[in-house]
């Protein structure tokens, strides 16, 4: 058809150069008809070349035959210039058919004449572009600047030898008119694409009643459906108070039934009505700054929501590909991308409801997004999981922050917020006692730490890290707070690093992996140049020596100095001198006896003396030296773990211990010389005997006594040093100390369960100094019978203190007392 | 208006030629070829003119006969004789 198209036109052209005849003339169309016709009808033969050859070559022969050499030359050099075409001969036979009498009428003059013209077949004319252009502007004749027309100008071109030419002025603009230039990429929209949407509105805008259901396009439903999802307003749709999304009018379309239709649009109720939901709570304000993170997350999703939305609707609006519109696929898609969202959703209106409209801190939310996480995981529903999850982190990333803050430096947040583990319990607690009471975990009613789920594992180590480092700060430490970087490690606790974990690792539970990520977390709180607290209780404050320097003050621990104190004491207490109870100089005796051990600094003891209805002032020796109260001031972060200034076991230790001491005095006295008995001795003989005896029980009971006493104090102060030395924070120093203070308790019989023990050893004690005043009137008639009582005494007191021994050692499992026992039963036995 | 702005603004203005024929005959080889067949044509006195030749060329090459195409415009030029003795017989009875 082209082709025939082809000629035709050809032939129309031919015709008219031919004829002179235009379009216009009624005879032009059948001359047309007729020129088409007979070349149709002329088949397509083709001419013989070489005949056409010998034709032409006929005529320059003929030329040349009949005297028109010239003719001839200029004929054959045209034949031999023509190009090797297919079409040549054919052209030639045309002409040759058409040669009117060369031989006659050729001519080289007619040649001269010829131009070599270039020109289109079709040339334009003014009249052709004044009609079709109308110069009608006014600034067609102005001068045109050359810069503004094209690149090539910009290079090498002088300005002076260029003229201002019209043409390219009338396509040109002033400078400053700008305001045209950009009317020319206005594209200005089509008001009529709007038509149908306006038409389907004014429809639905009308009032009608129930029985009316209008009929609209599956389009125009799918339109307003999408409107309902972003939140605006439609005909279709109607937003009750509580934000719940209901179908405002029936309607029918035609490619489904009435109640299939009903459906589905309540389902799109259904979604519209949680994303409302979703919007409005992300709105809303709340003081809790993890909260805070958590509707950002979740306004992240229902943005995301937003975005897929707007390209469900890019798609009917600019359609790429021939496009389907259906409803069905419409709520498929949309419940696809928005089933994360109606999950989150619905644990948040659970989380409200179980709250009851409560904000209060509690970490319900933050649970249930976990327990989510945790069965999205299990589950392998990757799109939920990384949605739940995505939004938790975000909470929790935020909730650690001051715990971060607290870890590092040891302070609290500025306010005292009830979404915070830690509380300040007594803040001006002492010293001594700011480990144990300045600070408190804050429980809640079923005395669980007040914090999430996913923290509860490790509320024990962040609090006592936090602690360490208030302790710390105290002692003149502070936390290098710049050695950790805190935006890394904040941001570590990312989806990016869950699903990296989760690409490695893919079989591990979710909560195991946030524990291992929680774990590395709080070990990089720790710079690695952190003086440790162990290090300072060990190294700084000496800790060790402090103890040590408690054994050989309050336990005897060397020997010598004790014997250097007690021998002074004794002898002034034996000769009734006044001045024994003076504090000032039991203080200087003591610091120059016992407090010249090299643990011990001498300016720490004090020494006081009792007086009350316990201690009366006056009454036997054994009973005085309980008066005596020995104090040592330990360091105030010693006493963190000795929980007590006082020290009250080592006050009873030391009182038991010289009591013990007196009483051996007493007996290894010159006293007891029988070269100073006078001639009445012999009528005492029996008394002596007793007496004699009763002494060697004495010194052996004391013996015993002491011996255990010694072994028990070198016992548990090597003990006591060891277990102190590997101990690595204040809590288990102080939980060792207890220990060792209550079995020290136990095996010196100090303790209360074992008092009647205590009482009878002192009983056995304190008849050494009967025993005394008893040598003394040993020639009187009722020595005897006072020795016999008192040894009487002596085997009651001590098969009693023995068999309390056993009985305890039995029940304690102390081997110190089992032994103890042991001794006492064989020499009594 | 002046004569001497028509090329410039022909050369201003894009030109869309619709015969296909004019595309090819621009052809700088063409018109030397055009050229040629023209001094032939005028050599043997065809009394065609260059407008007329290349309409004949582009039809031979678009397959026509060239022996029916001489027949036709033979035709046409009896025909257009015959016209303008009449046209010419009006007027002098006018």
């Amino acid at each position: 058809m082209a082709h025939a198209a082809i000629v035709g036109e050809l032939a129309t052209n031919l015709v008219r150069c031919l004829t002179g005849v235009t379009r216009d003339d009624s005879t032009f169309g059948g001359t047309r008809d007729r020129t088409i016709k007979g070349l149709r009808e002329g088949g397509r033969g083709r001419v013989n070349p070489f005949e056409i050859r010998d034709r032409c070559a006929g005529l320059v022969e003929k030329f040349g035959v009949l005297n028109r050499d010239d003719v001839a030359e200029a004929l054959q050099s045209r034949l031999d210039s023509l190009p090797e075409t297919r079409w040549i001969p054919d052209i030639l036979s045309l002409l040759l058919q058409l040669s009117d009498r060369p031989l006659e009428s050729a001519s080289l003059s007619d040649l001269d004449g010829l131009k070599r013209v270039f020109s289109p077949p079709t040339e334009l004319s003014w009249e052709d572009i004044v009609a079709d252009d109308p110069l009608t502007d006014q600034d067609v004749w102005g001068e045109v600047e050359r810069g503004y027309h094209s690149s090539g100008d910009e290079e090498a071109l002088d300005g002076s030898d260029s003229e201002p030419t019209t043409s390219t002025q009338a396509t040109s603009f002033a400078d400053d008119d700008f305001a045209a230039l950009a009317r020319l990429h206005i594209v200005k929209p089509d008001a009529t694409l709007l038509g149908d949407v306006r038409t389907v509105r004014e429809t639905l805008s009308r009032p009608r009643d129930n029985t009316d259901a209008p009929t609209m396009s599956e389009l125009n439903l799918i339109r307003e459906t999408i409107s309902m999802l972003r939140g605006l307003p439609t005909y279709l749709f109607s937003v009750g108070s509580g934000g719940v999304v209901s179908i405002s009018s029936t309607l029918c379309i035609a490619t489904a039934s009435k109640p299939m239709l009903y459906h589905v649009r309540s389902n799109f109720a259904e979604i519209g009505s949680q994303l409302v939901f979703l919007r409005h709570w992300t709105q809303r304000k709340r003081s809790e700054a993890y909260v805070q993170s958590i509707q950002a997350a979740v306004q992240s999703t229902t943005g995301t929501i937003d975005l897929n939305i707007g390209r469900l609707e890019q798609r009917f609006i600019k359609p790429s590909d021939s496009c389907v519109v259906s409803l069905i696929d419409v709520r498929i898609e949309v419940e696809d991308f928005t089933r994360a969202a109606m999950h989150l959703s619905s644990i948040i209106v659970a989380n409200d409801r179980a709250s009851n409209g409560n904000e209060s801190a509690s970490f319900a939310l933050l649970d249930a997004l976990y327990e989510e996480a945790c069965i999205a995981d299990m589950a392998g529903d990757k799109h939920l999981f990384d949605a739940i999850a995505g939004a938790l982190l975000a909470g929790v990333r935020t909730y650690l922050r001051p715990v971060l803050s607290w870890t590092i430096s040891g302070d609290l947040p500025k306010q005292d917020t009830d979404a915070f583990f830690v509380r300040l319990d007594e803040e001006d607690c002492p010293l001594g006692e700011i480990w144990h009471k300045r600070f408190a975990l804050r429980l809640e009613t079923n005395e669980r730490a007040c914090a999430p789920e996913a923290i509860q594992p490790f509320i024990q180590q962040l609090y006592a890290a936090g602690k360490e480092k208030a302790f710390l700060k105290l002692n003149g430490f502070e936390a290098d707070e710049s050695a950790v970087d805190v935006v890394s490690l904040i941001a570590r606790l990312s989806m990016a690093t869950v699903t990296e974990r989760l690409t490695t690792n893919s079989l591990m539970p979710f909560n195991e992996l946030l524990r291992e990520l929680l774990q590395d977390y709080f070990a990089d709180t720790r710079s690695p140049n952190t003086t440790t607290l162990r290090t300072v209780m060990l190294e700084h404050v000496d800790l060790l020596r402090h103890t040590r320097a408690l054994d050989d003050v309050f336990l005897g621990h060397d020997g010598m100095s004790l014997q250097a104190f007690t021998g002074s004491l004794f002898s002034l207490l034996q000769r009734g001198s006044s001045n024994w109870h003076d504090k000032f100089f039991l203080t200087r005796l003591v610091q120059s006896t016992l407090g010249a051990a090299p643990s011990v600094h001498g300016h720490c003891i004090n020494v006081s003396v009792l007086t009350d209805d316990n201690h009366p002032a006056r009454g036997p020796i054994s009973r005085q030296l309980a008066r005596i109260k020995l104090a040592y001031a330990v360091p105030w972060t010693v006493q963190n773990v000795t929980r007590s200034a006082d020290l009250p076991t080592y006050s009873a230790a030391f009182s038991l211990l010289l009591q013990i001491e007196y009483a051996a005095y007493v007996l290894s006295s010159q006293t007891f010389d029988l070269r100073k008995l006078g001639f009445g001795w012999r009528s005492a003989g029996p008394a002596l005997q007793e007496t004699l005896s009763l002494r060697e029980r004495l010194i052996w009971f004391i013996g015993i006594i002491r011996s255990h006493y010694g072994t028990v104090v070198t016992t548990h102060a090597n003990g006591l040093q060891g277990a102190l030395e590997s101990a690595d924070g204040i809590d288990s120093m102080a939980e060792i100390w207890a220990t060792h203070d209550k079995h020290l308790r136990l095996c010196l019989l100090l303790a209360s369960n074992v008092a009647p023990l205590m009482d009878a050893v002192k009983h056995i004690l304190r008849l050494s100094e009967n025993l005394e005043d008893a040598w003394l009137s040993l020639d009187q008639s009722t020595s005897l019978p006072a020795v016999t009582r008192m040894a009487a005494e002596f085997d009651k007191n001590l098969a009693f203190v023995a068999a309390g021994l056993r009985s305890v050692s039995r029940a304690g499992g102390e081997t110190a007392l089992e032994a103890l026992a042991e001794r006492l039963q064989w020499n009594a036995g | 208006m002046p004569a001497a702005d028509d090329s410039k603004r022909k050369a201003a203005r894009e030109t869309i030629v619709g015969l296909t024929e004019a595309n090819s005959q621009n052809n700088p080889a063409n018109l030397l070829q055009q050229d040629i067949l023209h001094e032939i044509s005028t050599l043997l006195n065809t009394n065609l003119d260059r407008q007329s030749l290349s309409y004949c060329v582009s039809l031979i090459e678009n397959g026509v006969n060239p022996e029916a195409l001489a027949t036709v415009i033979k035709e046409l030029r009896v025909q257009n004789t015959r016209y303008e003795a009449e046209r010419g017989a009006a007027a002098t009875e006018q």
